[in-house]
C-alpha cells in the first residue's frame, strides 16, 4: 500500500515519458530533414523509431494514470496532472502522425523552401523541448515553471511566423506550382505550426497548474 | 414510553451523525484517494464503536452530561426536548441549513434542567464553547497552514514522493478522526440511556454499536453516496490544506471531549457539530492561503446553523413548557434562559444580515466595475470597428478607381486596334489602286494621297498618344493638378501639362517630342512658367514644382 519501490517507479515513469517526448522531438525534427533532402532510408528508420517511441509513451502514460489512482493522495493535483499527460499526449500524436503523412502523402517541398520548412520544424520541436523540462519541474519546483515556459511561448510565435511566411511564399511568389501542391504545402507547414500550439497548449495548462499548486 | 422515547433519540442521533455530520468529515478525506469511502466508513465506525466500548467510566468526555446537569430526566421532559429538536432540525432543513441534532437536544435539556443549580451560568458557557471550538479549529487550522507553507510546501520534494508518504498520513488521520469523535461522543452516548431510560452504560453502549453497525450495514452505500456529494461539493483543497483542516478538526475534538482541560478555561466539555468545527478550520486555511476554499454563503449557513439548532430548540422547548403549564415549577430561572435564547437569536441574526449586507454591497460594487469595463471594452472595440470599416471602405474605392483606369485602358486599346486595322485596309485599297492604275498622273496622285494620309495618321497618333499620356498622368498626380490650379489659377493647359512633365521628371528634348514643339519652344515655355511661377533666378524650378 506505501511501497517505497512503487512510488519511485512512478517517479521513473514520469520523468522517462517527458524524456521520451523529448526524443520523438528529436527523432520528428530529423525525420522531417531527411524527407526533405530525400534521405530515404534514413527517414524510414526515423519513421520506424517514431512508432517505437510512441507506443512506448502510450503504454507509459496509461501506467502513470493508473497508479496516479492506486498510489498517491494528490487531492487536486492528481486531475491537473491528468490533464496535463492528456495535452501532453496530443504532442506526441502530432509528431508521430505528422511524420507519418510525409511518408504516406509524399508532399512535393521545392528546394527552395527546404530552408523554410526546416526552419519551422525547428522551432516547433524547440517549442515542445521547452515545455518538457517545465513539465518536470512542476513535480519537484513549480516556482521555476513560469521561466521555462516563456521559452515555449517565444518558439510557438516564431513557429507560426515561419508558418505564414512559407503559406506566404507558396501562394504568392511560386506561380509555377499547382493549386494543388500549394493546398498539399500548406497542409504540412499547418501540420508542424500544430506542433507548436500543442506545445503552448501544455505550458497553459501549466501556468495555470503552478497557480493552482500555490493556492 | 420511556424505551419508546430513547429508541427514537437514538434513531434520530444516529441519522443525522450518519447523513449530515459523517459524510462532511470523511467527505474530507475520499479526494485523496488515500482510502475508499466504504473503508473510510468501516475505519471510522470501529473507532467510535471501540471509544464508546471500551472508555471507562470515569473518563472525563463521559462525564459531559453532569456538567449540563440533566440527572433524573423526566419523561415529559425528554419527549418535549426531543420534539422540540426535530422541529428545530426540519426548519432548519426547510431553509437549507444542517444544523447540529446533539446541539439542539443539548439546548432544550437546558430549558428542561432549568431549575438545577446555575442554569444560567451552564447555558452562557454552553454558548461560549459552541463559539470558542469554532474558533479555537480556526486558529489552529491557521496556524498549521501557516507552518505547513513554510515548511513542507517549501521544500522541493517530488511531488509524487509527497504524495505517496502523506497517503499514510491520511489513512492515520481517518483513523484519528474515528477515534476524536468516539471521544467526543462517546461519553455522552453512553450516558444518555441511563438519563432516558435509566438502563446502564454498559448496556447503552453495546446497543448504540449495534444500532450503528446495523443502519450502517443497510444504508451503507446511501452513505457513500452522500459522502461522494459532500466531497465534490465542497473539497477541491490541496493535501496541505486537508492535513490542516483534519488535524485541527481532531485536537478541537479531543481538548473538548476533556472535563478538566476545558473546565480551565472556563469552558464545558461537550458534543461538538464535527460540520462546525471542519468549517471553521477551512475558513482558518482559508485565511492563510488567501484563498477561497468554500462560498461564503456556507460558512454563514453553517455558523447561523451552529447557533440557531441550540437557540431554536430552547426557545421552543420554553414555549411548550409554558403552554403545558409544567414551567411553573421552574419559577423565574425560564424567564432568564429565555431572555438568554432570545439575546443569543438577536445577535446571531443581527450579525448574519450585517455580514450578507456587505457581502450584497461588494458584489454590487464588482458587478458594476465589471459592467463598466465591459462598457469600455464595447466602446472601444466599436471604435476599432469604425476605423476598420473606414479603411476598408477606402482600399474599396482606391481599387474602384483603380479598375476604372484599367477599363479604359482596355477601352482604348480595342478602339487603336479597330482603328488602326481600318486605317491599313484603307492603306491596302490605295496601294492595291496604285498598283492596278496604268495612268502616270493618277499614279503620282494616288502616291501623294498615300503619302498624305500616312503623315496625317502619324499626327493624329500623337495626339492621341499624348492626350493619353496626360490623362494617364493627371490621373496618377491628382492632387498635384489640384493644387497646381488652385495656387496659380492663371496657368494655361499647355503650361499646366509642362509642369505635369517637368514633374514626371523628363528632359526638355523628351518634353519636345511629347507635346510635339521644337526643344527651343519648350525652353520658351520653361522660361514663362517660372514667370508665373514667381521664381526667382537662383530657384530651380523642377525642385519647386516637385515640391508643391
Amino acid at each position: 500500500m506505501f511501497s517505497r519501490k512503487k512510488t519511485n517507479k512512478l517517479i521513473e515513469d514520469i520523468d522517462t515519458y517527458f524524456d521520451l517526448m523529448d526524443q520523438q522531438a528529436l527523432v520528428f525534427k530529423e525525420g522531417v530533414r531527411n524527407y526533405l533532402y530525400s534521405n530515404e532510408e534514413a527517414f524510414n528508420a526515423n519513421l520506424l523509431k517514431m512508432s517505437t517511441l510512441d507506443s512506448q509513451t502510450e503504454v507509459l502514460r496509461r501506467e502513470i494514470e493508473n497508479a496516479l489512482y492506486t498510489q498517491t493522495a494528490l487531492v487536486r493535483a492528481r486531475g491537473d496532472i491528468m490533464r496535463l499527460l492528456e495535452k501532453t499526449r496530443n504532442i506526441t500524436e502530432i509528431l508521430n502522425e505528422s511524420l507519418l503523412q510525409f511518408e504516406i502523402e509524399t508532399p512535393f517541398v521545392p528546394s527552395e523552401m527546404n530552408g523554410d520548412f526546416m526552419k519551422l520544424t525547428e522551432f516547433s520541436t524547440l517549442a515542445v523541448e521547452a515545455v518538457v523540462p517545465a513539465s518536470k519541474a512542476y513535480f519537484n519546483a513549480p516556482d521555476t515553471i513560469p521561466d521555462k515556459i516563456s521559452r515555449a511561448y517565444y518558439y510557438e510565435k516564431e513557429a507560426v511566423k515561419y508558418s505564414q511566411t512559407i503559406k506566404r511564399t507558396v501562394f504568392h511568389k511560386m506561380t509555377s506550382l499547382k493549386l494543388s501542391e500549394k493546398f498539399h504545402l500548406r497542409y504540412f507547414a499547418l501540420h508542424i505550426e500544430n506542433l507548436s500550439k500543442a506545445a503552448a497548449n501544455v505550458a497553459d495548462q501549466l501556468a495555470v497548474m503552478t497557480i493552482r499548486r500555490t493556492l | 414510553m420511556k424505551l419508546f422515547l430513547l429508541i427514537l433519540f437514538a434513531l434520530m442521533a444516529i441519522i443525522w451523525f450518519m447523513v449530515e455530520e459523517f459524510p462532511t468529515l470523511s467527505g474530507l478525506y475520499v479526494p485523496t484517494c488515500a482510502a475508499k469511502s466504504r473503508n473510510i466508513l468501516i475505519i471510522t465506525l470501529f473507532a467510535i464503536c471501540l471509544c464508546i466500548i471500551l472508555l471507562p467510566a470515569g473518563f472525563p468526555s463521559s462525564n459531559i452530561f453532569s456538567h449540563i446537569g440533566t440527572e433524573g430526566l423526566e419523561t415529559s421532559d425528554t419527549a418535549i426536548s426531543i420534539l422540540s429538536t426535530i422541529i428545530v432540525l426540519a426548519l432548519l432543513k426547510v431553509a437549507g441549513m444542517k444544523g447540529s441534532f446533539l446541539y439542539a437536544f443539548i439546548g432544550a435539556l437546558l430549558v428542561c434542567d432549568a431549575a438545577a443549580v446555575n442554569a444560567e451560568y451552564q447555558t452562557v458557557r454552553y454558548f461560549l464553547t459552541i463559539l470558542a471550538s469554532a474558533f479555537a479549529a480556526f486558529v489552529l487550522s491557521a496556524a498549521l497552514s501557516l507552518l505547513f507553507k513554510y515548511t513542507i510546501a517549501s521544500k522541493r520534494v517530488h511531488l509524487i514522493r509527497l504524495a505517496a508518504r502523506m497517503r499514510g498520513v491520511i489513512v492515520l488521520l481517518i483513523i484519528l478522526s474515528g477515534l476524536a469523535l468516539g471521544l467526543n461522543w462517546g461519553g455522552f452516548l453512553k450516558e444518555i440511556g441511563a438519563y432516558i431510560n435509566g438502563l446502564p452504560s454498559d448496556r447503552t453502549s453495546w446497543l448504540v454499536c449495534a444500532a450503528f453497525i446495523a443502519f450502517c450495514s443497510i444504508f451503507g452505500k446511501r452513505i457513500n453516496a452522500i459522502t461522494s456529494t459532500e466531497s465534490s461539493k465542497y473539497y477541491d483543497f490541496l493535501l496541505y490544506n486537508v492535513l490542516a483542516a483534519g488535524i485541527s478538526t481532531i485536537a478541537v475534538l479531543v481538548f473538548f471531549s476533556s472535563a478538566s482541560l476545558c473546565s480551565a478555561i472556563g469552558l464545558t466539555a461537550m458534543p461538538l457539530a464535527v460540520s462546525t468545527i471542519l468549517f471553521a478550520a477551512i475558513g482558518g486555511t482559508e485565511m492563510v492561503i488567501s484563498h477561497r476554499l468554500l462560498e461564503a454563503d456556507e460558512y454563514i449557513r453553517e455558523a447561523s446553523a451552529s447557533l440557531i439548532a441550540p437557540a431554536g430548540s430552547m426557545l421552543l422547548c420554553h414555549i411548550m413548557l409554558a403552554f403545558s403549564g409544567m414551567d411553573k415549577e421552574r419559577g423565574d430561572d425560564a424567564i432568564e434562559l429565555f431572555i438568554i435564547v432570545l439575546s443569543v437569536i438577536v445577535l446571531a441574526s443581527t450579525g448574519i444580515m450585517i455580514y450578507l449586507k456587505r457581502q450584497k454591497e461588494q458584489r454590487k460594487a464588482t458587478e458594476q466595475l465589471v459592467r463598466s469595463q465591459q462598457q469600455q471594452i464595447y466602446e472601444h472595440s466599436k471604435a476599432l470597428n469604425d476605423m476598420e470599416m473606414k479603411v476598408i471602405l477606402s482600399e474599396n474605392q482606391a481599387l474602384h478607381e483603380n479598375l476604372e483606369i484599367k477599363r479604359q485602358e482596355v477601352m482604348n486599346v480595342a478602339l487603336s486596334i479597330c482603328e488602326q486595322k481600318e486605317f491599313l485596309e484603307s492603306l491596302h485599297a490605295l496601294v492595291k489602286e496604285i498598283e492596278e492604275s496604268d495612268d502616270q498622273t493618277k499614279k503620282d496622285e494616288l502616291t501623294s494621297q498615300l503619302g498624305a494620309s500616312i503623315r496625317q495618321r502619324l499626327s493624329y497618333d500623337r495626339d492621341v498618344d499624348t492626350s493619353y499620356f496626360y490623362a494617364k498622368a493627371e490621373s496618377v498626380h491628382e492632387d498635384f493638378n489640384q493644387k497646381l490650379s488652385e495656387a496659380f489659377p492663371d496657368l494655361t493647359p499647355q503650361e499646366k501639362r509642362l509642369a505635369t512633365l517637368l514633374r514626371l521628371g523628363f528632359s526638355s528634348k523628351y518634353i519636345a517630342t511629347l507635346m510635339n514643339i521644337t526643344p527651343k519652344s519648350v525652353e520658351i515655355s520653361r522660361y514663362r512658367l517660372r514667370q508665373k511661377l514667381g521664381l526667382g533666378k537662383g530657384d530651380n524650378l523642377v525642385n519647386y514644382i516637385k515640391s508643391l
